[in-house]
């Protein structure tokens, strides 16, 4: 069943979607493109880190394979990876403290970035790994962190779930 | 009924296998990808999807303009009201005529310039609209306005007003995508015009291009000009790359380095020429001149026209016009000579063993 916080969810990804497909090219800098996808990923998956899945981070990555070119699946598993593995971190090591918000965003962000230039390189891009760091990877990531960082500030005030804590009922007889 | 503790295990297990399953599917798709041919079924729907969003993906050209805009209107706000409340109405009307002036002098501009590279390199082929660049930080390219349904196909040079600046990497019916030289992985086979020696033009993520594979004896200098040598077939032959803007102390070596400057970046790219066909005889001791004075030296074999009708040609009267030309002239003949003494020597050889 799709709620009012999926929707919020939802339209935050497409609207990343069309940002990215007709904003981002033209905001580039020194030929770096920012990635609206990872940010809003990133963003939402420390908002909504317990009930984060991965539906979403594959669909836009897939979503962004089709759109630019590039080999497909490479996003949607680099988004889906780094989103999953920095929202479940989260969730561990959370304690209500923004750093640490903004650490596990940060972490998810490049390594959404690493593992995408890793598949690219290994699908045939001609780059090594340290030049594709230096040149791609590094600098991408710190637009990308950047713009996640504003999107969260805007979306924890309207993608928070519902403050409602769920008890076991058993456990408290 | 299920406890808590019991569907949030539930829904963990859920997640953690469809986590595992696209996973799966993402490494499939990447696996099919790879085996997938340009023209298969995946690159197919790619190319389509592509096209649709690039058609529509100029309307984010507006944004830089709209940029300036909101710019100019802080600057205003900020001035003394009561001076620019005339002033406003005035020259409202004027600035817009202006602006648009302006935007047409600049399109005349870039118009003249891509005809007189088509003119001087004579090359045929239409002149098309760059409508989007890459969403892409990894890929350097740009889409223009032309597809399959107005001939382009893949593989096709693509140049600017001052030269080369890629090929189509890929055509759907209405736009293709044009790889630039600047992304790494482009490869334009090439030759120093000076020395005619042969090498690799290469893209890098610095977005600066890269002469490799060089004969050690023949490293160019710096200003040396560098032309497509159409080896291999993937670009047309004789067609300006760049010059040559440094050489590298160890420019022999694996690790060294040529540096030529790239025609064009993205960024500054507005119209460009599909080139269609590209002459066999390039460039006449005329044409280079022409080429020169366009601001860049044109492509070419050095074959002289006159030459091959059979004309002698007065190397000295070029001399006296221009001594660049002269120069060009001397080699092209020398060229020329060397080629028939070959085909001389070949043909005694050949008579002998006969």
């Amino acid at each position: 069943m799709v709620t009012s916080e999926h929707m919020i969810v939802i339209v935050g990804a497409v609207a990343a979607l069309v940002l990215q497909l007709f904003l981002a090219p033209y905001i580039a800098l020194f030929g770096i493109v920012p990635n609206f996808l990872i940010a809003f990923a990133m963003a939402i998956a420390i908002i909504r880190s317990s009930s984060y899945g991965c539906v979403m981070p594959f669909v836009l990555g897939l979503a962004f394979d089709f759109t630019s070119g590039a080999p497909l699946g490479a996003m949607a598993l680099s988004l889906m990876v780094a989103s999953v593995v920095a929202s479940s971190c989260f969730t561990r090591f959370n304690n209500d403290s923004l750093f640490m918000a903004l650490a596990f965003m940060a972490f998810g962000a490049i390594m959404a970035e690493v593992l995408y230039g890793v598949i690219i390189i290994a699908t045939g891009y001609q780059a090594s790994l340290s030049g594709a760091f230096l040149f791609r990877m590094l600098p991408c990531f710190l637009y990308d962190f950047a713009l996640s960082l504003v999107l969260y500030l805007i979306l924890r005030r309207i993608a928070k779930p519902s403050g409602v804590v769920r008890t076991e009922l058993t456990q408290l007889r | 009924m299920p406890s808590f503790a019991q569907k949030s295990n539930g829904s963990t297990s859920t997640r953690r296998v469809l986590f595992a399953v696209l996973v799966v599917v993402s490494i499939v798709l990447l696996i099919l990808y790879g085996r997938d041919g340009e023209d298969g079924p995946l690159h197919a729907v790619q190319a389509s999807v592509m096209g649709v969003t690039s058609q529509v993906s100029s309307v984010g050209a507006g944004v830089g303009a709209a940029a300036d805009s909101a710019s100019t209107a802080i600057d205003d706000v900020t001035a003394n009201p009561t001076t620019l409340e005339g002033l406003r109405q005035q020259n409202e009307e004027l600035r817009q005529m202006l602006a648009d002036m302006d935007e047409y002098r600049q399109e005349v501009d870039r118009l003249r310039g891509l005809l007189d590279m088509k003119q001087v390199s004579a090359v045929t082929g239409p002149i098309a609209h760059v409508i989007g660049r890459s969403t892409n930080a990894w890929d350097q390219s740009v889409t223009i306005d032309l597809g399959s349904e107005d001939g382009v196909v893949s593989g096709m040079t693509v140049m600017s007003s001052t030269g080369v600046i890629g090929q189509v990497s890929r055509a759907s019916e209405h736009t293709s995508t044009v790889r630039l030289l600047t992304d790494p992985n482009s490869g334009a086979a090439v030759m120093v015009q000076s020395s005619r020696a042969n090498g690799i033009v290469r893209g890098s993520l610095n977005g600066l291009l890269y002469l490799e594979d060089i004969d050690e004896d023949k490293l160019p200098v710096e200003g040396d000009v560098i032309l497509t040598s159409g080896l291999g077939g993937s670009y047309e032959r004789g067609l300006i790359v760049g010059a040559v803007a440094s050489v590298g102390d160890s420019a022999s070596s694996t690790s060294g380095r040529i540096i030529i400057n790239p025609n064009a970046s993205a960024e500054m790219l507005e119209e460009v020429i599909v080139v269609f066909k590209a002459p066999k005889v390039n460039v006449t001791a005329k044409d280079s001149s022409s080429a020169k004075k366009a601001g860049n030296a044109s492509a070419d074999e050095q074959n002289v026209e006159g030459q091959e009708e059979g004309e002698a040609v007065d190397v000295t009267a070029v001399q006296q016009e221009d001594p660049i030309d002269a120069v060009l002239l001397e080699e092209s003949l020398q060229d020329d000579q060397d080629s028939e003494d070959m085909q001389a020597e070949d043909d005694e050889q050949y008579n002998d063993e006969g």
